[in-house]
């Protein structure tokens, strides 16, 4: 294809202008971004980023998004398009911020509350902008809203359908009342509120400008235009993929509640510049919090294919066209009213990413990744703190390691792919909640091996510092490793332990507790000295291990990634240790 | 191919979702509705049906050895307009 | 005997030099090509072709971009992290997200470490509350100096956790450390940054020890070199944040040099801006390779602590907030994977250089697109130094231009247009940032090709009126001669509004006052230096703070302390509320850190009258300004304009070093100052 044919033909509007507009977009978004983390009261947005900014036109179509979280970033289009069609387009006033969580009608998980607000030129709306955003303190029954055995919806927080937060610049004092009498640190969820609130209004003035310096007929037939090229290069992506049908599946391995394994089952078709994913023969739904809804699996759809297609293809409307996702209603992947699902959007959704990697793992080799961790290591908590009394709780996450790639190993400690947050750190986290962090370190040998190596994953070792705090997880990949491709072995499984104050033995929650889970379970108290370890997955390996290059190794040992153990065992290397600390490698005899 | 747009009302009193026939996404209002075979089949959109008739998932396109997936077909496309039936004939009574 | 006062901007392909003549006010300029790896022979150089006696010079002030560079081409020392135990993999987990979503080529960033095995763990804890936790033991620095023996490092960087808080522990190991490696320069965290956040502040130790060795060679060689001239006195460098520093000192704490080169062209700005009376300034610096873009708010610089080495790799000190972007005179045209024309980040830099420099350039360059609009002079650029060919351009702009179906010349336009949007959202980006409308602004153009391009970056923004300095080729190095000597104290302490006592930080702010003069004394400044006070606010809940001026706060001013606060809190609601749109008015603020800096001025050279030169006239040749193709258009030896008379465009102003291009429809005026004045829109 030479780059003549790829210029785009049949537009409005010229292509440097477009460009202008679509990185002003973009950018627009970003800014958003910026003044929500400066602004907001949790870690969760103003350390982590745990939140998303996105465009859309008059008539709730996407045009823009920046480097947010992808599942947030799938869900707010299903989102934004509910809240509009179910109020009407015709209700919106200037100054209006609408306020919706419920994952029945597009939310990821009730975590996550989207704020909307429509934007007004010359007295009609010309787009609307929203913000999505995870607050840790939703007023579940656990502390830090993620509650490990939960049975239904009611369960996971105050949930809330589309209704107004302000009208015409006046807040709506009721709506925030009854918000705040919900949940357990409202001060916090005011400031944070506020900061979305804050957000939305730098992205009206942004798009009014913009107006105002190219007009409003060349404003709306550049977005039109941008997604036309987004479709038709995504059309153009999934046409280089060879058609047919690819399966593959994998299991989520518990749900909470029952030790009952789940099946996400999905079938690839591939049809000339269209891709569907069905997800027919998953299982039926689970009686615990790890369901997903339509919108979770559409928008882990989405994530896959992006990352399998070229990054640099707009993000908007127009790239989610060709691509259709099949969910039957009753199962795991789509489930029904009032099934629980708040684990959904964190560990779901990257177990549906993996399977649509494993499925096309034969049909674009050189591009498909071995598993990542494949989990967010949830772990949340909450009390009243010792110093002042008031109450704190945290939704605490970790990295993983990613898959090991076509060509290089993975990246060690990343966040899960259906995210983009950043972690907490120590000084900032200490500084809040009393609990000490004696450790955080990557994990020797939990990359998984392979010619390509799995990334690391991490493990941390926390100490509780007040007489009682509440307690819970969800976590994934704990019986279940992350696998690995092409003869890559998976990655070391996930783990999270307790160590009871002057004790000595690590051991799981089901054996302290007598929790249904061991990786997830809500609710439980600790105490003073009590002790937390949280192992956070690598990645599955790329290719036969026997095959990596002696040198690569070799450097894995100097650094400290494999043990020489496994070396021998794993890579079929022999390694001596020199006076430098580094290592001498020989292939071991019979091995290679 | 033909059919038509309903509308449905969004009530707050209790929470019925009607699923898309093809993809299963829950429909936030307005639902299409494709005339298949003397049946009112729930889509999400026009151009969804369209792709449920272009593939096999259609009954008139599976004439071959999946027949028994055939019955099993029939059965939820039945049942997905039974459904719409009695929430409408319910609203409607009211 | 005349005095002289010198700047030298070293950067990586020129270097220019300044020299003003204290008596008679004379401002000289010239310009070198660098010499990366003997840095000695450019600054040298440039010394002797500038034909000043050296015991004639008073002051020598230098500004040098060599941290940037081994900071980012990573040509630094292997270096020895120090931390608290069980956190040695504080460089390599980062902060665990990604630059680019979707794109699964891309690698996490490499720390500037050489090793894993170079992260040395020590036993000590600090909590935060800053109580010690676990006391850190003889017993335990032994063994770590055994460790770090084995290590045969370069530069030892240590950052325990909390040690904002507490400095005792790395207080207690860095003098250790400093008493048995004598030779080996060590970095502490506390000392160079006091701010919270492990990684952030673990990255800027590591960086400053990553180029400590070289700093501590190349400021003594240069020394030595000036010795060997005759040069004995002291000289200084320039800050990141623009203030000077002795060189020696500099030496000390070699991160505050990041950002060098460019802080020289802010406060050059910021004196310009004075002298006009403009209050809000955007500065805008184009080169061969990068765009630098910086705000003046209310006649003030604009700080960041956010300087990021490349992505993920940060240096959180506060340094003049200037924005780089991949944009300059060899940015490079070309088409995309999405079938559109873009410019730049790549730059085709001087070797080969644009097609036109006929050093073996093939890529059509931003500079070849000017030259094939006429907008340059083949036979004057750099003062004739460099003669460009235009019969080489024809070729690579027909290709490319085929490729798009446009014509050599519409390329040409949208080549320069494009380069121009890119310097624009660059603008926009930090002038939007803080809520601020480009068109209330004023745009200070310098570097080669910033006048060149200055004019259509305006008419894109809105920006009123744009202002080309004298010398602006080497606006950096005449920034180096004003700036003034400065010293920055910082205390961090949470402090409530709802719990603060007043006289608690007044006795702070007297202590740090003494502190920062002290310094300043020590560097030799002689009498009593000017001081300006500043507190970090935020919302009591919110992670980040404001730095909010506020009046002197010292004992015996018989200023009522109390009262001085609420006016501070006042400025941080109006504050916030210019940036977000919102205030929480009965919300507690709470004030993170007090910062004082003491200036000890020092005299700049003051821009004398400019006068027109006699002799020489204006010429005219057929320039390209858009779509309706070459129109005549005046040219005109800078130094001959008239002065304070407004003339209209279309017309160019050529000078060594630089070009102004001012478009048809706008009014230019060179007045007293020698400041060429354009009105966009008049």
């Amino acid at each position: 294809m030479t780059a003549t044919d790829a210029l785009p033909t049949g537009l409005k509007v010229d292509p440097v202008t477009l460009t202008v507009i679509d990185n002003y977009l973009a950018t627009t978004c970003r800014e958003m971004g910026i003044a929500m983390m400066r602004t907001a009261y949790s870690p969760m947005f103003n350390e982590s980023l745990d939140f998303s900014c996105v465009m859309f036109d008059r008539f709730g179509r996407m045009i823009s998004q920046a480097e947010f979280c992808p599942s947030q970033m799938g869900t707010i289009k299903f989102t934004v398009e509910w809240m509009i069609d179910e109020l009407g387009a015709d209700v919106y006033k200037s100054g209006d911020v609408i306020i919706m969580n419920d994952p029945y009608r597009g939310s990821g998980h009730i975590p996550e509350h989207t704020l909307l607000k429509a934007v007004f030129y010359e007295g009609a709306i010309v787009a609307f902008v929203a913000n999505c955003a995870h607050l840790a303190e939703p007023g579940a029954k656990a502390p830090g809203g993620l509650s490990g055995d939960a049975t239904d919806i009611f369960q996971e927080g105050l949930r809330l359908p589309p209704l107004w937060l302000q009208r015409e610049g006046v807040p709506q004092e009721d709506i925030w009342k009854i918000i705040f009498a919900n949940h357990r640190t409202p001060k916090t969820t005011h400031g944070d509120l506020m900061a979305m609130m804050g957000s939305l209004n730098v992205a009206e003035r942004r798009i009014t400008s913009l107006i105002d310096r190219y007009g409003m007929e060349t404003y709306q037939d550049a977005t039109e235009d941008l997604m036309t090229i987004a479709e038709r290069r995504m059309r153009e992506e999934i046409r280089a993929i060879p058609d047919g049908e690819y399966t593959f599946k994998d299991v989520i391995e518990d749900d909470g509640v029952s030790d009952h394994p789940y099946t996400v089952r999905v079938r690839v078709v591939v049809d000339d510049d269209q891709i569907t994913c069905d997800f027919t023969g998953s299982s039926e739904q689970a009686e615990g919090p790890m369901n997903g809804t339509f919108a979770v699996t559409a928008s882990a759809v989405y994530n896959a294919l992006m990352h399998l297609t070229d990054p640099t293809i707009p993000r908007n409307e127009g790239v989610y066209r060709p691509i259709h996702t099949v969910a039957p209603p009753g199962t795991i992947v789509n489930c029904e009213f009032p099934a629980p699902l708040v684990g959904g959007n964190t560990e779901l959704s990257p177990r549906i990413t993996d399977v649509i990697f494993g499925a096309l793992a034969n049909a674009i080799p050189d591009r498909v990744p071995a598993s990542l961790g494949g989990t967010s290591c949830c772990f949340l908590f909450g009390g009243e703190h010792p110093d002042d009394g008031e109450f704190y709780s945290h939704f605490h996450f970790e990295g993983i390691g990613w898959g090991g790639r076509p060509r290089k190993d993975g990246n060690s400690q990343i966040i899960v792919i259906n995210g983009n947050c950043r972690n907490t750190p120590v000084e900032v986290f200490e500084s809040r909640y009393p609990i000490r962090v004696e450790s955080y370190r990557l994990l020797e040998d939990s990359g998984g091996p392979g010619l390509n190596r799995g990334g690391l994953g991490i493990e941390r070792i926390l100490t509780m510092q007040t007489d009682s705090i509440t307690v819970s997880a969800i976590f994934n990949r704990m019986t279940v490793d992350p696998f690995g491709l092409h003869g890559g072995k998976p990655g070391m499984n996930s783990g999270i332990y307790v160590r009871f104050a002057d004790t000595l033995d690590w051991r799981t929650f089901t054996d302290a507790f007598g929790t249904e889970s061991p990786s997830k379970f809500a609710n439980l108290t600790l105490r003073r000295g009590d002790q937390v370890k949280i192992v956070a997955p690598g990645g599955g390996g790329w290719g036969d291990p026997m095959q990596r290059p002696i040198e690569r190794v070799k450097a894995d040992l100097d650094e400290g990634f494999i043990t020489p153990a496994a070396a021998e065992s794993l890579y079929g290397v022999t390694a001596s240790q020199v006076a430098d600390g580094t290592w001498n490698v020989t292939p071991a005899a019979g091995r290679r | 191919m033909s059919g038509r747009w309903i509308e449905r009302s969004p009530m707050y009193l209790s929470f019925d979702i009607y699923n898309c026939n093809y993809c299963g996404k829950n429909v936030p209002r307005n639902v299409w509705l494709e005339e298949m075979g003397g049946e009112s089949v729930p889509f999400c959109s026009p151009d969804v049906a369209q792709i449920y008739i272009r593939t096999r998932r259609h009954p008139e396109n599976l004439r071959h050895d999946d027949a028994g997936d055939l019955t099993e077909e029939l059965r939820e496309v039945r049942r997905g307009c039974a459904a719409l039936r009695d929430r409408r004939e319910v609203a409607e009574s009211k | 005997m005349t005095a002289y006062r010198i700047g030298i901007d070293t950067g990586g392909t020129f270097t220019d030099l300044v020299r003003f003549d204290i008596t008679t006010g004379e401002l000289f300029s010239l310009k070198v090509s660098s010499s990366p790896k003997e840095p000695l022979k450019a600054f040298i150089g440039s010394l002797k072709d500038s034909d000043v006696p050296l015991e004639g010079i008073e002051g020598l002030v230098h500004g040098t971009t060599v941290v940037t560079n081994a900071l980012i081409t990573r040509s630094g020392s292997k270096v020895g992290f120090i931390c608290t135990k069980g956190y040695e993999d504080t460089a390599y987990i980062q902060r665990v997200n990604r630059q680019f979503l979707y794109d699964l080529t891309w690698d996490k960033p490499t720390p500037l470490l050489r090793s894993r095995r170079h992260c040395i763990g020590v036993n000590e804890r600090v909590n935060a509350k800053g109580q010690v936790v676990v006391p850190l033991v003889l017993a335990e620095i032994d063994r770590v100096c055994r460790e770090i023996e084995d290590g045969e490092f370069e530069a030892l960087a240590v950052c325990f956790l909390f040690s904002y808080l507490n400095t005792d522990h790395e207080r207690q190991l860095a003098a250790a450390l400093r008493e048995r490696f004598p030779d080996i320069p060590v970095s502490v965290s506390h000392e160079i940054a006091p701010i919270w956040r492990e990684y952030e502040r673990s990255s800027t130790v590591i960086a400053d020890a990553f180029v400590k060795p070289l700093i501590q060679r190349y400021v003594p060689s240069l020394k030595a070199g000036l010795l060997d001239c005759g040069f004995t006195k002291p000289w200084s460098m320039m800050k990141s944040n623009g203030g000077l520093m002795d060189a020696d000192a500099a030496a000390l704490n070699p991160i505050q040099l990041a950002m060098s080169g460019p802080a020289g062209g802010a406060v050059a700005s910021q004196r310009i801006s004075q002298l006009l009376g403009l209050d809000n300034v955007v500065t805008i610096d184009v080169g061969g390779t990068s765009a630098d873009v910086g705000l003046l708010l209310n006649g003030q610089i604009t700080y960041t602590t956010e300087y990021e080495i490349e992505w993920g790799i940060p240096a959180s000190i506060p340094l003049i907030d200037i924005k780089t972007i991949g944009a300059g005179g060899g940015s490079i045209a070309f088409i995309n994977t999405g079938g559109f024309l873009q410019v730049g980040p790549q730059s085709a830099g001087s070797v080969p250089g644009p097609i036109c420099y006929g050093c073996g350039g093939t890529s059509v360059t931003v500079t070849d697109a000017n030259l094939h609009l006429r907008r340059l002079n083949s036979a004057y650029f750099n003062g004739g130094k460099l003669r460009l060919n235009e019969s080489l351009i024809n070729a690579g702009l027909d290709d490319l231009a085929g490729r798009l179906d446009m014509t050599p010349t519409q390329l040409a336009l949208a080549v320069v247009d494009i380069a121009n949007e890119n310097m624009a959202n660059a603008i926009r980006m930090v002038s939007i940032e803080r809520g601020h409308d480009p068109r209330h602004f004023a745009l200070l153009a310098f570097g080669g090709a910033g006048p060149l391009h200055g004019a259509a970056i305006a008419k894109k923004l809105g920006i009123p009126t744009v202002v080309v300095p004298p010398y602006p080729g080497g606006f950096c190095a005449l920034g180096l001669l004003m700036g003034d000597l400065r010293v920055d104290k910082v205390w961090t302490q949470a402090l409530r509004s709802d719990r603060v006592q007043p006289d608690e930080v007044v006795a702070r702010f007297d202590q740090i006052a003494s502190a920062a003069a002290d310094e300043l004394h020590q560097q030799g400044f002689p009498g009593e230096p000017t001081f300006e006070y500043s507190i970090n606010m935020r919302y009591l809940g919110q992670n980040y703070e404001m730095e909010v001026a506020v009046p002197a706060l010292r004992s015996g001013s018989g200023v009522n302390a109390a009262s001085q606060l609420c006016a501070a809190y006042s400025a941080f609601h109006a504050k916030h509320h210019s940036m977000y749109q919102y205030t929480m008015d009965d919300a507690v603020i709470e004030m993170v850190s007090f910062k004082v800096i003491a200036i000890g001025p020092i005299a700049h050279p003051q821009i004398s009258n400019a006068t027109a030169a006699e002799g020489e006239s204006s010429t005219v040749r057929d320039v390209i300004f858009g779509a309706e193709g070459p129109i005549p258009c005046t040219i005109i030896r800078r130094r001959s304009m008239p002065v304070n008379q407004p003339i209209s465009g279309p017309m160019i102003v050529e000078e060594e070093g630089s070009t102004t291009v001012v478009e048809p429809g706008m009014v230019v005026t060179r007045n007293e100052y020698d400041i060429l004045i354009l009105e966009v829109n008049p």
